[in-house]
């Protein structure tokens, strides 16, 4: 009430922080998420590579000899070399077009772009064989004309593809809206066709989410099994990527040989992992630089 | 250069923001729209830029027909309220953009992008910042950033949108007599979107009235308050000399 | 040119010229065909100077028969049962007159489903009707996915159909109480047996003796003993080629030359070494130590043929999908 008066009675309490937790919930919480991270992460990291050298170095390496392992490996970084590009591009027009245009059934497409993560990626392999497979709606003609996409590269590339799509777009798609295009319309208004746009005004801001996607994309293209598991023809030598080889290894009860390969997989997550960071380390130095730099 | 505005009328979805507008601005005027929040101006400015398109009407640059144009090839200048600078580019590749995006017959040559953008410095006072990026300026030197860019591409028309909008009020005062000095130094036709009647009324030669997408009155600063057109005119500037609060 | 170089583009191996080809097979066959795959190369090269190369393909014998179907390029089919090929020869693939081509019903060898146990027989797991004692864990592959599975389903039928009083219903509820013991389904054999020896679940592994033998081989026989119940079915394991693959693509004589080596003298050799029955009575009586006598039903007297078999049994809506539709 305006005017009146009060006398506060003073107690001298160590200063906390409004929004500050009780030192139990901090140090709960703390807890889980170290646990859980031990547990999940790096326990099964810790039992591939244990496995893997089980039998010794010699063996270990020996695995990478095999026709069939080397081969394994080389589709893999194939089909990831290809897919993760395409899904890329894909991604960026995507977000590009979700964020910067209006249209009926905007929210939908977003929504829609998501739709790999829901279905099992059985169902992602399951779709091409039945479009390309010989009873599918192209068999006959893709059969007269010699053509192979299940049971071969471009199967594998097509499932692969499908269910590592939504990575990039949805990376960015958050980050585009959030910016905004402001910046965008000032390079319209000085004379910026939409290529010059593009490269010079929106990459730079997206970069990061962008590499973020790509990382997912790649990690995930890598490590794909259900998906490429229906299209494969599990053939030795040609249509087996390194999870269907492990599976392959591992059913022979070659189990050494079968964690050594999980184990490249493992390394592959983990440089990827690293690019990552060094990536992001890098921005936030060259942006420290620029603020720091005075002329 | 004069800009001719010819029944523009613009709708979004269900809402008409703008119904049927013409006014022109003569060549070398500096003139402001002024007008409550909703009221039209901007979506007026950015129709007249080309960031947006209008159901009906025409906008001519001089003799152009510039309607079917979309921005990038209007070549007017624009000032935005927040500045819209390019975060990731330092002060003088800012303002040397719209010359570096230039066609290549178009294209200066590095030594003329050069000499422009350190002009330009000068002419804002900012020439010593060229190094540094947009974060670590304050918002009225932002601005002038903004300005010196706009004007890097030799535009025929310059057009504000609330420029100061986002300063504080001291800093507001300053740079609006900096735009009228600007104004009278170089003539360059301009067009400023405001909802602060002092600020319309100090800088404009004239302004332009709109309330919900429709002109109101159309004069010189001392035409308009003398002679009021209409109950909303009155209303709208006799609320004292303090902004309008949008 | 063009056409041609479109398929150099598409097709799986660089050159589709007649000296590859693709075996789909099931999935307990791995170490079988890549050891009998080199050997046969070897004769063949001395006979005709040229070295083939064969690719291999595993995997649950119905899903690889779908595969086929769906465009596996596949100009052998080596399967662990008549239904799948049949699949194949519905669809058009195959002559339907496959089977008479080659000797013994196409089949060059057979393995009767057995039982592996642990160490030592702990549960004392000795016939059929042990399988369906409470507390007796069994592990089996599905029998909608796996031949494996469902010659083990048809030979614990044919058990209980042999009983005196036995008659279609007390079979039914046999099995159904004899996969009440099953904790899970796996897809295929080998993943059965991976879940029985590595994952150690279960008391009991039904599945081909050859496999089981194989076990005993791989993982020392001092953890598992194998149980030979008196009676079993008799496994026939058939091999096609796949008519309309091999006219296309030219490999007809290589495609019947590698089936027929499962006959020779060489592939009946093979054969024993992995532990398949051979059709050779010779190799048969030879290696009696190794293959003790065994009584078995045949799926042609007991159940009218395999059409009729997977129709009742195994068919979307059939007996099996009846019992299993409580878990």
């Amino acid at each position: 009430m305006a005017g009146a008066t009060t006398t506060f009675r003073t107690k001298v309490v160590a200063p906390r922080r409004a929004t500050a937790e009780s030192p139990w919930i901090k140090g709960t919480l703390i807890s889980i998420l170290l646990l859980f991270f031990g547990f999940f992460l790096i326990l099964p990291l810790y039992v591939v590579f244990h496995e893997a050298f089980s039998k010794g170095a010699g063996v270990f390496f020996k695995t990478f000899q095999d026709r069939a392992t080397a081969h394994a490996i080389w589709l893999t970084l194939l089909t990831a070399a290809i897919a993760v590009p395409l899904n890329t591009v894909f991604g960026v027009a995507a977000a590009w077009a979700l964020t910067r245009f209006q249209f009926r059934g905007r929210s939908l497409l977003i929504s829609l772009i998501d739709l790999p993560l829901w279905v099992s990626p059985v169902i992602g392999g399951l779709i091409y064989v039945l479009v390309f497979g010989r009873q599918g709606w192209f068999g006959p003609w893709l059969f007269e004309h010699d053509i192979k996409i299940i049971f071969a590269l471009p199967g594998i590339v097509l499932a692969t593809t499908f269910v590592t799509f939504p990575f990039v777009a949805r990376g960015l798609i958050p980050l585009m809206q959030a910016q905004g295009h402001k910046e965008e319309e000032a390079a319209m208004t000085l004379g910026a066709n939409g290529w010059q746009i593009f490269w010079r005004v929106t990459v730079p801001k997206i970069k990061w989410g962008l590499l973020y996607g790509i990382i997912l994309c790649n990690a995930r293209a890598m490590g794909e099994f259900g998906a490429v598991s229906v299209v494969s023809g599990h053939i030795r030598n040609k249509t087996n990527t390194m999870p269907l080889h492990i599976e392959i290894l591992y059913n022979e009860y070659q189990f050494a040989a079968a964690f050594a390969v999980a184990s490249v997989l493992c390394v592959l997550a983990l440089v990827t992992l690293i690019i990552k960071t060094y990536a992001e380390w890098q921005a936030e130095r060259q942006l420290r630089a620029a603020a720091e730099s005075v002329e | 250069m004069s800009i001719q505005i010819r029944n523009i009328s613009k709708n979004f979805g269900k809402f008409a923001a703008l119904k049927d507008v013409s006014f022109d601005v003569g060549s070398g005027e500096l003139v402001a729209l002024l007008g409550p929040s909703g009221s039209g101006k901007t979506t007026l400015l950015r129709v007249t830029a080309g960031l947006e398109f209008a159901e009906k009407g025409k906008i001519l640059y001089g003799i152009k027909d510039v309607t079917e144009r979309s921005a990038y090839q209007r070549k007017a200048g624009f000032v935005f309220q927040h500045y819209a600078l390019f975060q990731h580019l330092n002060i003088f590749e800012n303002v040397a953009f719209g010359l570096r995006v230039r066609k290549r017959s178009e294209r200066p040559s590095e030594p003329q992008i050069r000499a422009r953008v350190e002009q330009l410095l000068d002419t804002v006072q900012l020439r010593e910042f060229a190094k540094r990026v947009p974060a670590q300026l304050s918002g009225g030197q932002r601005q002038r950033i903004a300005f010196a860019r706009a004007l890097a591409i030799e535009p025929e028309v310059l057009l504000l949108d609330e420029p100061f909008g986002a300063l504080d009020a001291k800093v507001r005062k300053e740079l609006r007599h900096w735009l009228r000095n600007f104004h009278d130094t170089t003539h360059l036709t301009s067009v400023f979107v405001t909802h602060d009647q002092e600020e319309a009324f100090e800088v404009a030669d004239r302004v332009v009235i709109i309330d919900k997408g429709v002109v109101q009155q159309i004069g010189t600063p001392n035409e308009v308050r003398e002679n009021p057109a209409n109950r909303f005119v009155e209303e709208f500037l006799d609320l004292g000399r303090d902004s309008v609060p949008v | 040119m063009k056409r041609h170089l479109f398929s150099l583009l598409f097709a799986g191996s660089a050159l589709a010229a007649p000296s590859n080809i693709l075996n789909v097979s099931y999935d307990v066959t791995r170490e079988f065909y890549q050891d009998s795959n080199a050997v046969f190369v070897q004769a063949y090269r001395a006979k005709h100077g040229l070295a083939p190369t064969i690719d291999l393909s595993n995997g649950g014998s119905s899903k690889q028969a779908g595969a086929v179907i769906a465009g596996l390029e596949a100009d052998v089919v080596t399967m662990n049962q008549e239904t799948d090929i049949d699949a194949i020869a519905r669809a058009g693939l195959i002559s339907p007159e496959w089977e008479k081509r080659l000797p013994d019903n196409s089949a060059p060898y057979t393995s009767p489903i057995v039982f592996l146990v642990r160490k030592g027989n702990p549960k004392a797991i000795k016939d059929w009707s042990d399988l369906v004692k409470p507390g007796v864990a069994v592990i089996v592959p599905n029998p909608k996915t796996s031949g494996n599975g469902r010659y083990s389903y048809l030979a614990a039928w044919a058990y209980a159909r042999a009983q005196p009083a036995g008659s279609d219903a007390t079979a039914t509820e046999f099995i159904k109480a004899l996969f009440k013991n099953v904790p899970l389904l796996e897809t295929g054999g080998r993943a059965a047996t991976n879940a029985f020896v590595q994952k150690e679940m279960g008391d009991v592994l039904l599945t081909f003796e050859s496999e089981v033998l194989q076990i005993t081989k791989v993982f020392s026989p001092d953890q598992f003993d194998v149980v030979y119940p008196p009676t079993s079915i008799l496994a026939e394991a058939p091999v096609s080629v796949v008519d309309q693959v091999v006219d296309q693509r030219g490999t007809r004589d290589l495609a019947t030359a590698y089936l027929e080596f499962l006959w020779s003298d060489e592939g009946q050799k093979l054969a024993v070494k992995h532990y398949f029955r051979p059709r050779s009575e010779k190799l048969l009586a030879e290696n009696a130590a190794i293959f003790p006598a065994i009584q078995l039903a045949k799926v042609d007297e007991v159940f009218g043929g395999w059409a009729a078999a997977q129709k009742t049994h195994f068919a979307d809506g059939g007996i099996f999908d009846q019992i299993y539709q409580g878990k």
